[in-house]
């Protein structure tokens, strides 16, 4: 799926002076299958462009087209559509169900588009240590734990774009190469390409392109 | 699926008075359609205690009647005045002979040495016959015929049996022994007397007149050749014979009527007023409980805000979510609609044997119609709580 974007600004952005942005107020195009890297310090709207290609904050001005559909005139079932089949978003505040364990927080994903295996993402839980906390309740892991959950969630779907809003904060060097492996994996085997915000430079995906705010 | 996450935030004291309210405004209302069905019937029964949509019109006799300055009968304009009226359905004319009769009761010979023989001046009316409260069989009379089918009130035969007989040592006559005997009718024609021989085919509680078949009034009148006069005694059939409009035009027009079928018609009406009033405070409480329960489901939603937005954004889509407490509230409810139509069976099954204890018989059973209004509230608390959800879970989806 291609993302346009043109001339976009977040409304609260507006007046405001920016440095020279690489994003905002552009005309760019975000090829399928591309790597992104979205670099900039905190409260710089970073987190804000991933909502507003995921359709939850509206507050811009400027376009959004996804594969030629400007994404402002999608209706309430066409973006449920989308983030069913080619939108996934490991969100920067992870958005679990701390009350329900690791493995219901995960099947809800699973019972919405159910085309990965359970053997399959129990594997994947392997791969990132979080196996063992299966029954255990989402609040009652660390925050490292709990990103990793998050980012086996998002995986559990088809995806065009993987959105990844600052997925390794809370993880050590070692555990967030184990996990961004894992990412990159799914991202080939589904050739969908990776929306990334970072505070600073990283190499954890062979980025394509890098973008400033 | 997870139902658990969604529905866990619940608030039970609340939930239950949602509930109570909602049993309760249910009955009230099912009751209320209930006792209205039974009383229609009741109402629609002919010649019943209750039945009052039939009204006797007279003017009022003063001594300028007496005195034969005064015209007692209605005008063809009057009556078409009367026909205007909004409570009045129909309205037929009383028609009454014109030649002078004797009427002499003779009874069969096996009875005879008890009654004696009765002799009496008599006249005969006539009214339509779709304003009789009796069909009798043979209500019909052609020219050439020598009996004469005769209604007399139910009033005449009770003045006789309670008030002549006892006091002048007779024996009391049964209706069946009434209708059995024939009463010798010496009518003064033109071309010399005529005689008919009446049976009694029936007794009137509605019309205190001697009653014969229209076709008798019309045939005596046109032999003696006089047009027919005003009648003097208008029937009604009316929707509503107690209203206070038609009272107040009847009292405007110096008409009289029976009163004691007024009084009947009131009964009725104050009777259908408490229905109205039950099934507006049934209305009431139903639109309160809905009220409650609208709260109630905004409140859940509002609990689980963080929950639903999550999974909207995990792409869940809003009427799914929506199905779960749809589905929540649909088994709250069925068994709530099922306990009201059980208690409004046991309780209208007491009624009914509490009504026949006082004479008036009904079917204990509920009818079609109370079960059908209780799946139309059922359907009515469901889509207004249904549609309170959907917009809540629309609202969270943007």
């Amino acid at each position: 799926m291609l993302i346009e974007l043109r001339d976009l600004l977040p409304l609260p952005l507006e007046g405001m002076p920016t440095h020279p942005a690489t994003l905002w107020c552009r005309t760019l195009q975000l090829a399928p299958g591309s790597y992104q890297l979205i670099m900039a310090p905190s409260g710089t709207g970073k987190s804000t462009f991933l909502n507003m290609v995921y359709g939850i904050r509206h507050d811009y001005r400027g376009t959004i087209n996804l594969d030629g559909q400007p994404a402002g005139a999608l209706s309430l079932k066409g973006w449920s559509r989308l983030r069913r089949d080619k939108l996934s978003y490991v969100f920067q505040d992870l958005r679990l169900f701390p009350q329900q364990t690791v493995w219901q927080n995960i099947q809800w994903k699973q019972q919405l588009q159910p085309g990965i295996v359970e053997e399959e993402i129990m594997h994947w839980m392997e791969l990132l240590g979080i196996a063992v906390k299966r029954n255990v309740l989402a609040g009652k892991l660390s925050l490292g734990q709990q990103q990793r959950v998050a980012i086996i969630r998002a995986l559990v779907q088809p995806f065009h774009w993987l959105l990844l809003d600052e997925p390794f904060s809370h993880l050590d060097e070692p555990n967030a190469r184990l996990a961004a492996s894992l990412i990159l994996e799914i991202c080939q085997r589904q050739q969908a390409g990776l929306l990334m915000t970072s505070l600073g430079q990283n190499d954890f995906f062979p980025f394509h392109q890098q973008l400033t705010l | 699926m997870n139902n658990r996450l969604l529905l866990r935030r619940q608030s039970l004291p609340s939930l239950v008075l949602s509930m109570t309210g909602a049993l309760l405004g249910l009955l009230l209302m099912l009751a209320a359609l209930q006792a209205w069905l039974d009383f229609t019937r009741l109402f629609h029964d002919k010649n019943d205690l209750l039945s009052a949509q039939y009204l006797i019109l007279n003017k009022k006799v003063s001594t300028l009647n007496t005195l034969g300055l005064f015209q007692s009968g209605f005008s063809n304009q009057e009556i078409a005045a009367l026909r205007l009226r909004p409570e009045v359905e129909s309205v037929g004319a009383f028609h009454a002979t014109s030649f002078d009769a004797m009427a002499i009761l003779e009874v069969p010979d096996q009875d005879k040495k008890q009654v004696p023989r009765q002799e009496s001046q008599i006249f005969f009316e006539s009214v339509p016959a779709a304003f009789l409260d009796i069909q009798p069989e043979h209500w019909k009379w052609e020219p050439g015929d020598s009996v004469l089918p005769i209604i007399i009130p139910t009033e005449f035969i009770n003045l006789y049996n309670f008030g002549l007989a006892p006091s002048q040592g007779l024996p009391q006559i049964s209706k069946g022994l009434a209708e059995s005997a024939t009463m010798k009718i010496a009518a003064r024609m033109p071309g010399g007397d005529k005689i008919f021989y009446g049976k009694i085919a029936g007794f009137s509680d509605r019309i205190s007149s001697i009653l014969v078949p229209e076709q008798f009034v019309n045939y005596s009148n046109q032999l003696l050749q006089k047009k027919a006069a005003a009648p003097s005694r208008l029937i009604l059939r009316c929707t509503d014979p107690s209203s206070p409009a038609l009272l107040h035009f009847l009292d405007e027009h110096g008409y009289e009527t029976n009163q004691e079928n007024l009084k009947n018609a009131r009964l009725n009406f104050i009777l259908r007023i408490v229905m109205s009033v039950l099934l507006g405070i049934g209305t009431l409480i139903i639109l309160l409980s809905l009220l409650s329960f609208i709260q109630y489901a905004q409140l859940l939603i509002h609990r689980s805000a963080y929950e639903l937005r999550v999974l909207i954004h995990l792409g869940y889509y809003y009427l799914q979510l929506w199905k779960r407490y749809f589905l929540f509230y649909l088994l709250l409810f069925s068994p709530l609609l099922m306990l009201a139509f059980l208690l409004l069976r046991l309780g209208h099954g007491w009624f009914c044997s509490f009504l026949s204890d006082q004479g008036l018989v009904l079917d204990p059973s509920l009818s079609m119609d109370a079960w059908a209004g209780g799946l139309v509230l059922y359907v009515f608390l469901l889509s207004g709580i249904g549609l309170a959800l959907q917009r809540s879970l629309k609202k969270l989806s943007r």
